[in-house]
């Protein structure tokens, strides 16, 4: 009998994920992957896998699975509590699995999406060259859908000898109230007058109603006379779109790779696994960020990864 | 960002996107092509910023310019009529056209594909005659049927899938936008011909490809 996992409760909103879509542009396909991408690859990090392996990611919770494998697992991401066999577990570290174990993962106190990765990963069958589900286009995981009660998912060999680890505390993100998004300002920046740019920095935004893996619309005071829309052109992931009544789009990983919206600038990444976690009614502001700040934020993640490569190793 | 000055740049944008891939394949995330521009996506892990721009710079100079590279011709059925292009009237009121002088117009001439994005398969096509220019709904609808045919500003389109949109309807077309494997059938830089079909024709070509 191979490896799998059942699925008791799917949860509200889960879906399988590895890091994404890419190279596909050219048909049309959007990237899909983790929306928290930080938290996606520590998950798998944990179980030794590579960060692309495909894991579960766990909007809001209430996820219950049963083991048919001894393996090991772990969850990351949004601050939530996780019992296997009734019995309470740590998120951010690996956690040993028998044969027949049930985990539950309950609803988040804070932040609102959940990884949860498998030694070996996920065995799921590439579309166009990636397990990401986006069900905007229904590609992807299964069908292209969330999880539903009584999917059985394939999991891949455990490999020998795998040191079990935790994340360090100061490692983990802080789920803030509020957060401060650093924006890269981009050739469409100067479309804006200083004016709006000044009140766009100033105005503070809260999370409304419409918030998806597609994009987040933000709720404030409109900025005043935003430029016309522009000939439609390729989007990037974090890219803030300025809609004509002068609020702002920010454009996440099931984003349509075409948009006739004037951009105001993109957020960076690493900011966007902070955005993700973040729940209605929660505010943000943008604040400006340097290409040189960009990149040496960058490099850092590339050697907190590098560092919890090698403590799996 | 790539931006490409001037009128008729299709082709040049394509022939560029071939290049950039043939020559910068591995620090490549993906390109996006467009009407005007073409998006570079790095993989920001593998090149820094400037270095990346000196290789983009050089590249776009070897850039085959003026070459056609003209892609394949697709006839595209419409049965246009307001029993599934209810937004006619809309446009007719807009554009002080009848139904009759707008299916002509949107029918007479070739379109070329300037992008795909939106939805999987889905093909930007231009440009519109200027006379059929219609603005966008003012809010989008939440569901179109597959197929429909539909104007934009300087744009025209077929929805591939059911989807949301915003855009004029006009028409549908029986044929479908994607091939079994879920390929698009339009390409960037691909021609574009609709024709106008009864009812009975339509009715006909959905059953074919249900």
């Amino acid at each position: 009998m191979k490896n799998s996992l059942d699925v008791i409760n799917p949860g509200t909103h889960t879906l399988i994920q590895d890091a994404g879509r890419y190279g596909k542009h050219q048909l049309g396909l959007t990237t899909g992957g983790p929306m928290d991408a930080r938290s996606h690859s520590l998950a798998n990090l944990l179980c030794h896998n590579p960060i692309s392996a495909s894991a579960l990611e766990v909007t809001l919770g209430n996820l219950e699975i049963e083991f048919h494998a001894d393996t090991w697992v772990a969850v990351t991401g949004a601050d939530n509590q996780i019992n296997i066999n009734g019995l309470p577990q740590a998120l951010w570290q690996t956690l040993p699995i028998r044969f027949g174990d049930r985990l539950v993962l309950g609803f988040p106190h804070r932040g609102c999406r959940n990884y949860l990765a498998v030694a070996g990963g996920l065995i799921v069958e590439e579309v166009f060259g990636s397990t990401a589900t986006v069900v905007r286009e229904g590609i992807g995981g299964l069908d292209g859908r969330t999880l539903q009660q009584g999917d059985q998912l394939l999991l891949g060999n455990r490999p020998e000898g795998l040191k079990p680890f935790s994340i360090a505390a100061s490692d983990r993100p802080t789920l803030p109230e509020q957060a401060e998004l650093r924006l890269l300002q981009t050739c469409q920046t100067e479309q804006f007058t200083a004016g709006v740019r000044e009140q766009f920095f100033t105005n503070t935004y809260s999370l409304g109603t419409r918030m998806d893996r597609m994009g987040y619309f933000l709720e404030g005071t409109p900025l005043d006379s935003p430029p016309d829309g522009i000939v439609s052109e390729g989007t990037c992931l974090g890219a803030v779109q300025i809609t004509p009544d002068g609020l702002p789009i920010i454009l996440m990983r099931d984003r349509p790779t075409i948009g006739g919206y004037s951009k105001i600038g993109t957020v960076l990444s690493c900011d966007l696994d902070v955005l993700v976690q973040m729940t209605a009614g929660q505010r943000v502001r943008f604040v400006p960020t340097s290409l040189t700040e960009a990149q040496s934020l960058l490099a850092t993640r590339r050697r907190e990864l590098r560092r919890y490569t090698q403590a799996a190793s | 960002m790539v931006y490409f000055p001037g009128e008729g740049v299709l082709d040049w944008i394509v022939a560029a996107d071939v290049h950039i891939r043939e020559r910068l394949g591995k620090i490549l995330q993906d390109t996006i092509p467009s009407y005007r521009s073409l998006l570079v996506i790095y993989h920001a892990d593998k090149i820094g910023h400037t270095q990346m721009l000196a290789e983009l710079r050089q590249c776009l100079e070897g850039v085959p310019q003026g070459e056609s590279v003209l892609g394949k011709l697709v006839k595209l059925p419409v049965y246009y009529s307001a029993e599934v292009g209810i937004d006619l009237q809309r446009i007719a009121d807009h554009t002080g056209l009848d139904v009759e002088q707008i299916v002509e117009l949107h029918q007479g001439r070739e379109y070329r594909v300037h992008a795909l994005g939106f939805a999987p398969g889905f093909a930007y096509l231009g440009k519109l005659e200027s006379a059929l220019h219609t603005p966008r709904l003012e809010s989008p609808r939440k569901t179109l049927a597959a197929g429909s045919v539909a104007i934009a500003d300087d744009q025209t389109a077929v929805y591939p899938s059911v989807s949301p949109g915003g855009w004029n309807l006009l028409g549908n077309c029986p044929l479908p936008m994607l091939t079994a494997e879920r390929m698009p059938l339009l390409r960037v830089g691909d021609r574009v011909r609709f024709y106008s079909i009864g009812r009975a024709e339509f009715r006909r070509m959905q059953k074919q490809y249900a």
